[in-house]
């Protein structure tokens, strides 16, 4: 029988486990985005799957139907609390084995086992209520049900629930005097505490709430005293502790770990006789797409844009409109809850290389990154920043950035930077991106623009898409397969940038505006504004 | 359950420290730590309650603005009540905190339910004095006082005090305690509640170990061993922490009564010493009358700022005013002719109405607002000049989010950092949408560009007031219905002064 996987459909395409993370990372931030992504997951081990790009459509589309699956809240939802709810019986497992006393640590299995069955039939039950769409889900849910439908699973689920329904039942007083401690089976039906309260007038509804507050009495830790009673409950009651003890014995009993195709340590759970491999396996590969989604579900809430892009594979007629940079658009909404400025992105029949101008910290290097981390995304079948996308499937990426603290490098620096960039030429194709970022600025004037007049050919002769942030003017004027770009800056402050990056010949300039407007004090937005 | 209350005659809830942001520079622009310093005379209760009140506590509605007047007038006839109800609630207060002194590590659920009796014993011991002054004053008029000793009579009689306090004793658990638990999913004793029959009611019991009367399972901790005692006391903390918790929530409506209490009667006081003040001075003070917020009225005569009656020797001069469905007052006239003075006259009396207080003036009745908002000129202009615009429009932006129609917004020569055509423009845009929200303006104000504007296109719902020039002595700081005029009297100032220097 066949496995499924839900990362790879076919099997022979898995990627190494041990994936080094990509050159242009660093670059297009992108090295950001991964350990966000997969910060608070790190037992999951999803960093490779994050570095690895499929580079066939099959594998493409497979991941795009999962995610399109996934952008249906309720389908999202479901499977984010089977995961949660699973590494939580994990966590609990754990914790379990480690309990000192057996009669503490056997209840304990048992809540946990009958959480694991509500959880695999509670998805099971919710899913099928809800549309699924991908091939992917859709071969999960059929397999899950298989699991459920087994005569093993069905005979845990009714033993489980039975034993459960006595150690309920139990009921009993303990009565302190002194330093005796004695337990009895209990007389008293209602709290007295009841009577108090209500001769004090007290409104006890809010109160009740707050019983389970933690700090009294909740967690793992039993003092002896605690246990003491317990023994003594465990006497008053012998005949569900028995049984109790038989159940642990056959379902609870951890073995060897069975062959895992990865070290993670959400698999190890894999030990325990009840436990199910297969369902541990996906939960992983499920976390890719959460993780993704996860990630950007903050950006889209503050009304920022995705989408599954169209991929395509000969023309060069990509477009993203209202995209970002996903790195700087977390950075903001953390920090500052500002929501980035989005930007249009096009090219037409023809065009090949952006050349983008303009004043400095007006969205330039940001605009450029965009365009990079879009391909790397879309390429691993995640919805990226923008709508209507259409982007390129592409053989490889290829970043150049000059970093302003490499300044002093001089001669060696501009020699290692064309010696890379004459590599980087020649593995090129016409599948591949380019993203130059400032190219040559350790050298003179003069210098960068001879190089760079020699650079531009090539790049255009091998097809690459491109774009290139550059202080020279002319090199926006190179030829027709150029889109000149220029960062634009707030027409009414001209010490303003408004971070949006549009078509225009390169140039520079502005004109002024009233202040009111900034302020939100004019006539018509006041109208607007008040309640 | 105690929500009884001499502020709301509905006896709502409601949170002191809820004070609106703009409050402070409201309070800055109108001078009013002046009227908070006469109101508290160096009492800190008094001086936190009249602050609170009268920057979060005002009221839009009639009813509570009468309600409170009500109470007032009737502890200007018993001065001592007033007096004796504040002393009572400072002292419960009081002697609470003292007991917090010995309990300050008091967080084991044993120790604390013993605290917390202790302190209800005390409580039920004063709750009972503020109840008894009722009887002591059968003439008190107001509904808020009359409902108030009901409700203590009703609800604290004598035998109800009577079982809270044999409650209090049984609670002590002086010979153990017997509770009823469940097993919670870690197999831990849970869900604790308290059986009726405790080891201090049944003192027979005490002779027969309880064991021998039914099937059970006894254990005892040996005294030396630290661990299980230690072990004994999480155990009973546990055991007892759900009547603990009640006892704190006990503890609690209790001191809530008595904090809501001594605000209330500090708020009175203030009240009191605030009118004392101002007969000291000879200065008239009415009982202003509420109108609904529609339409827009202020009648007052012989209205004046409290504030600078207060703090200067020289007699205050006090002014008339007729706005009926006028909502917007724009004041144009002089420098040092009294504009903002009047101003703030109109903004502190305003606040007075709507906490219920007695205001200055001889008669003074107004259409209630919403919130009174003020954007007063900053007097430091030296530095950056530039920014000082920018910095005008900032404060006003900050403030629009929260207005409201029935609002109130008081201006005092804002956005005249610029030159007087933009400055003009903007005041006529902001001044005009809020006009159009419902929003009721006092626009003082040298931009003539704009006050003109005003004059001519607004109607009748405009009532222009100008402030005498210098030259007429007569009728110093007296405002008067007039149209804006173009010439600044800054000139008559310079001139005057320069003249004389020149000499």
């Amino acid at each position: 029988m066949k496995k499924l996987n839900l990362l790879f459909p076919d099997e022979a395409l898995i990627a190494a486990e041990k994936m080094p993370e990509p050159e242009y990372f660093r670059d297009l931030h992108l090295d950001q985005v991964i350990n966000k992504i997969t910060e608070g997951r790190e037992d999951y081990k999803l960093s490779p799957y994050f570095y690895w790009l499929p580079q066939d459509l099959e594998s493409i589309r497979f991941r795009q139907g999962i995610m399109h699956d996934l952008e249906n809240t309720a389908v999202y939802n479901n499977i984010l609390l089977f995961s949660k709810d699973l590494s939580g019986i994990r966590n609990s497992l754990a914790h379990i084995e480690k309990l000192y006393y057996p009669l503490q640590r056997q209840r304990n299995y048992l809540e946990t086992a009958i959480r694991y069955q509500q959880l695999l039939k509670g998805l099971l039950n919710r899913l099928s209520q809800i549309t699924i769409e991908s091939s992917g889900l859709k071969a999960f849910v059929i397999k899950m049900q298989e699991i459920v439908d087994t005569e093993f699973f069905m005979e845990f689920e009714n033993k489980s629930a039975a034993l459960l329904e006595k150690m309920n039942s139990i009921r009993y007083a303990v009565i302190v005097k002194d330093n005796r401690v004695t337990v009895q089976r209990c007389l008293d039906e209602n709290d007295y505490a009841l009577d108090v309260a209500r001769l004090w007038y007290l409104d006890m509804t809010g109160t009740s709430a707050d019983e389970s507050k933690p700090g009294v009495n909740s967690g793992y830790d039993m003092n002896h005293v605690e246990a003491q009673i317990l023994e003594g409950v465990a006497r008053l009651f012998p005949e569900p502790f028995h049984e109790l003890a038989s159940y642990c014995q056959q379902y609870m009993l951890p073995g060897e770990l069975p062959d895992a195709k990865s070290d993670a340590e959400c698999l190890k759970a894999g030990r325990f006789p009840f436990m199910s491999g297969d369902v541990l396996n996906w939960e992983r590969e499920l976390q890719f797409y959460l993780a993704y989604l996860d990630y950007i579900a903050p950006l889209k809430h503050q009304g920022l844009s995705f989408s599954i892009p169209e991929m395509l594979v000969q023309s060069k007629c990509i477009q993203a409109e209202q995209t970002f940079d996903l790195a700087l658009a977390i950075r903001l909404q953390e920090e500052t809850g500002q929501q980035v400025v989005v930007n249009d992105l096009r090219l037409s029949e023809g065009e090949q290389i952006f050349v983008v101008t303009g004043p400095n910290q007006g969205g330039k290097t940001t605009f450029a990154r965009t365009l990079g981390q879009l391909h790397h995304l879309a390429g691993l079948g995640c919805p990226v920043p923008g709508l209507n996308t259409r982007l390129c499937l592409c053989d490889g990426i290829y970043t150049h950035f000059s970093y302003r603290e490499d300044m002093g490098a001089g001669h060696g620096k501009l020699e290692e930077d064309l010696l890379r960039l004459h590599k980087n030429l020649d593995r090129a194709t016409a599948a591949s991106i380019f993203v130059l970022n400032e190219l040559f600025d350790s050298t003179t004037y003069d210098d960068a623009l001879y190089l760079s007049a020699q650079i531009m050919p090539q790049l255009l002769e091998k097809k690459s898409l491109t774009v290139w942030v550059t202080f020279m003017d002319a090199l926006a004027s190179f030829g027709p397969q150029i889109v000149s770009l220029m960062s634009m800056v707030d027409p009414d402050d001209l010490s303003k940038r408004t971070f949006k990056i549009r078509r225009k010949p390169a140039d520079g300039l502005a004109y002024a505006l009233s202040l009111a407007k900034k302020y939100g004090l004019t006539y018509e937005t006041l109208m607007e504004t008040i309640a | 359950m105690i929500n009884i209350s001499l502020l709301y005659p509905d006896d709502r809830k409601y949170d002191l420290d809820h004070v609106p942001g703009h409050a402070a520079r409201l309070a800055l622009d109108l001078e009013l730590p002046v009227l908070f310093k006469a109101m508290a005379r160096d009492d800190k209760t008094v001086d936190t309650a009249v602050r609170q009140i009268i920057l979060g506590q005002r009221s839009t509605e009639i009813s509570v603005i009468i309600f409170r007047q009500q109470i007032q007038k009737d502890f200007i006839c018993y001065t001592e009540l007033l007096a004796k109800l504040y002393q009572l609630s400072m002292d419960a207060l009081g002697a609470y905190r003292e007991s917090l002194r010995f309990w300050l590590s008091a967080k084991s659920a044993s120790r604390r339910l013993r605290s917390n009796l202790d302190i209800l014993d005390m409580l039920l011991t004063q709750l009972s004095s503020v109840r008894d002054l009722g009887e002591s004053y059968p003439a008190l008029e107001s509904s808020g006082l009359k409902k108030f000793f009901r409700f203590l009579q009703k609800y604290y009689d004598d035998e109800t005090l009577h079982s809270l306090r044999a409650q209090i004793t049984t609670l002590r658990m002086d010979n153990g305690f017997s509770v009823s638990a469940k097993l919670d999913h870690n197999n831990r004793s849970q869900e604790f509640f308290l059986n009726r029959d405790q080891p201090s009611t049944h003192w027979l019991k005490n002779w027969f170990p309880l064991v021998a009367a039914e099937e059970g399972y006894s254990f005892t901790i040996a005294q030396r061993d630290e661990s299980g005692l230690t072990a004994l006391a999480e155990f009973r903390d546990a055991a007892l922490e759900p009547v603990a918790r009640l006892m704190d929530s006990a503890v609690h409506q209790l001191l809530d009564f008595f904090t809501r209490l001594r605000d209330e009667t500090a708020f009175y006081r203030g009240a009191l010493n605030l009118r004392a003040a101002l007969e000291a001075r000879e200065y008239p003070l009415c009982w202003p009358v509420p109108l609904s917020s529609q339409p827009t009225s202020c009648v007052a005569s012989r209205i004046y700022d409290p504030c600078l009656a207060l703090s200067q020797e020289k007699r205050v001069i006090t002014n008339d005013l007729q706005a009926s469905n006028k909502s917007l007052l724009i004041i144009t006239g002089a420098n040092s002719g009294g504009k903002s003075t009047f101003l703030r006259a109109l903004g502190v009396n305003q606040l007075l109405l709507q906490s219920g207080l007695e205001t200055a003036a001889q008669e003074f009745s107004a259409s209630i607002c919403d919130e009174v908002y003020t954007h007063f000129k900053l007097e430091e202009d030296a530095s950056m000049h530039s920014g000082k615009f920018e910095e005008e429009l900032l404060r006003m932006a900050d403030l629009v989010p929260h207005l409201k129609a029935t609002a109130m917004f008081l201006f005092n020569e804002s956005f005249a950092a610029t030159n007087e055509r933009e400055g003009a423009e903007i005041a006529w845009q902001i001044c005009t949408a809020l006009l159009e929200k419902g929003i009721k303006i006092i626009f003082v104000t040298h931009l003539y560009t704009f006050a003109q504007r005003c004059y001519t296109q607004k109607g009748s719902n405009i009532l222009a007031l100008r402030a005498p020039s210098e030259e007429n002595l007569s009728m110093k700081y007296k405002m008067s219905e007039a149209e804006p005029l173009n010439t600044s009297f800054a000139k008559d100032v310079y001139n005057r002064i320069f003249e004389y220097k020149n000499k």
